[in-house]
């Protein structure tokens, strides 16, 4: 077999990573590092200077897609790292703090924190959702994480709960995303659930759906238009969720009873003598038939 | 550079195929090979993948396709024991294991039909050290298409079993060892669901010594052991799917508000204290 050219083995690579659970990134990255570290296959991580910026570029895609956080020094609440702040190729912007960051997307480390001028016009809607939603967090996300941006006539929401727990070999992930029309009160929004669970195995969920619903936002004033907006939020995710369970129900009961019976029909575990003399009689019966 | 052990980089292929989502196992498993092809056959024998079905052109019989009567890009029939492609020097069982593994191919398909209702099911054996080897393959799938009121509901669902023994005769009894796994997919489509995809595989290994008085008892024992072990992984599978992952789902945001669930669990202690104050 052809040895692959860099190009192909990076597309390998970073098409792992991008596929890695909730969490194992760091897992399936040093996997890469262990098969680069044989001689006669090397896929040259630290060894290629095109192909450790395509694996950067992968890692950079999976932390924005996942909804990575970051602590900014002297902030209480986390930052979503997110496409909606990026600014430039590592800098992105916490908009609650007016700060711009750079964001190590291999080591997660935040440098370089500058103060930012955000858009007085927009801003004060903008964080009245802010505030709004981070109260609804609060209110349904144990570990829940928000951010709110502002970008190009549209406030997006980006919310994140992150369960990891490698110790007993499970990690989970919620994602959503809503996008506001100011002008239409419409909401567009991406609900994303990952669970991964691989005591002795390997068992995915990959759920996702995608909402528009409008808003009854009929008031001027930017707090009652941000309650209306998060009520409307929380009604989709919560009969997602009622649906997300509701199937898990249906599937266990129905679906699952389909594929295998506990037993069979004759509520007896088979007779495995008469089954190796079942084909035996058979032929015998034949024969008699025949004769 | 210092060169990595084999043994490492199987281990650590090993790794990544458990993280890799199972919904893509067989893609990621071909790129897999491609990034460390000395590990091609190792691999294959190790990460099982979805079954695929073939018909038997000579007997009209559906079998399974799997690593196990895989011959270059032949495969072996169980019902007709010729290679389609056709193979001159296909690898074959001998005779006497032949026989074994045709009467297995006769008791797995009762199995089949008593506890899956439909399916296919296929045994291949081969000669081993000391004894005989095999795998049992077994797979049912369903799909639903249900209309309620104007909204399509999809649902699909696939079940694999692979069963991969060992059995060593040792004077009048033999030893089995037995590596089961089980591939379940079950996929979801509806309005207010979106799409869900809850699929994956669990494996587990037993071990037995049983009696035999003949050879075909060996059939017999492997079948109970089977039996069990299926009926095990199938409790185990129901818990881990529909049980952990929807615990987990409803761990990481809460119907219920969790401001009024502290403010309860506040009111709860105060009174506790009360009472606890009043008491002393």
């Amino acid at each position: 077999m052809d040895e692959l050219n860099v190009e192909e083995k990076l597309k390998i690579v970073s098409g792992f990573l991008l596929e890695s659970p909730p969490g194992e990134i760091n897992d399936v990255y040093n996997g890469m590092l262990t098969f680069s570290s044989s001689s006669a296959y090397g896929i040259l991580m630290g060894d290629d200077e095109e192909f450790d910026r395509g694996i950067k570029q992968a890692l950079r895609q999976y932390n924005t897609e996942q909804y990575v956080t970051a602590t900014l020094p002297g902030q209480e609440t986390k930052v979503i790292v997110s496409k909606f702040g990026q600014i430039e190729e590592d800098l992105y912007l916490d908009p609650k703090s007016q700060q711009t960051f750079k964001f190590d997307h291999l080591l997660h480390t935040v440098t370089d924190v500058q103060p930012y001028t955000v858009d007085e016009t927009t801003e004060h809607l903008r964080s009245t959702i802010e505030t709004a939603i981070s109260d609804y967090i609060t209110d349904h996300y144990p570990d829940g994480v928000s951010t709110v941006y502002y970008t190009d006539g549209t406030y997006t929401v980006a919310i994140v709960d992150d369960k990891f727990n490698p110790q007993n070999l499970w990690n989970g992930k919620w994602r959503s995303t809503w996008v506001i029309s100011p002008d239409s009160d419409e909401l567009k929004g991406t609900i994303k659930v990952n669970v991964h669970y691989y005591e002795d195995g390997n068992v995915q969920l990959n759920s996702s759906k995608e909402i528009e619903i409008t808003a009854s936002a009929s008031s001027e004033d930017p707090a009652e238009r941000a309650a209306a907006y998060v009520k409307s939020i929380n009604k989709a995710e919560e009969d997602y969720q009622s649906a997300l369970n509701e199937s898990y129900l249906d599937l266990s009961e129905n679906t699952f009873k389909g594929l295998r019976r506990a037993l069979p029909l004759t509520r007896h575990k088979i007779d495995w003598d008469k089954v190796l003399n079942y084909k035996i009689g058979q032929e015998l019966a034949t024969k008699a038939t025949i004769e | 550079m210092f060169s990595t052990k084999m043994s490492d980089q199987i281990e650590c292929a090993l790794d990544l195929m458990r993280r890799l989502p199972p919904q893509n196992t067989e893609e990621n498993l071909s790129k897999l090979i491609d990034l460390i092809p000395f590990a091609h056959e190792n691999l294959l024998g190790l990460i099982d993948q979805p079954l695929k079905e073939a018909k038997c052109s000579k007997t009209g019989k559906d079998y399974l396709l799997s690593a196990y009567n895989q011959d270059g890009d032949s495969f072996r029939s169980p019902w007709s024991n010729e290679y389609d492609p056709p193979l001159s020097d296909g690898v074959q069982p001998s005779p006497k294991i032949r026989k074994l593994e045709e009467s297995a191919n006769e008791a797995f398909y009762t199995y089949r039909d008593m506890y899956y209702g439909n399916g296919v099911s296929s045994a291949y054996f081969w000669d081993d050290q000391d004894g005989f080897a095999g795998a049992i393959d077994l797979t049912y799938q369903s799909f639903y298409h249900t209309l309620v009121g104007d909204s399509v509901r999809k649902m699909k669902g696939a079940w694999d079993s692979i069963h991969v023994f060992k059995a060593n005769e040792r004077g009048r009894n033999a030893h089995y060892k037995l590596t089961s796994t089980v591939i379940l997919y079950t996929i979801t489509s509806k309005p207010e669901l979106g799409h869900m995809n809850l699929s994956g595989s669990m494996t587990r290994q037993s071990e037995a010594d049983c009696p035999f008085d003949e050879p075909s008892a060996h059939i017999a024992n492997i079948g109970r052991m089977i039996e069990d072990i299926e009926l095990k992984m199938r409790n185990l599978l129901q818990e881990v799917y529909f049980g952990k992952t929807k615990d987990i789902v409803n761990g990481l945001r809460s119907i219920n508000s969790l401001v009024e669930a502290q403010r309860q669990a506040d009111i709860q202690k105060e009174l506790v204290g009360k009472l606890l104050e009043r008491k002393s």
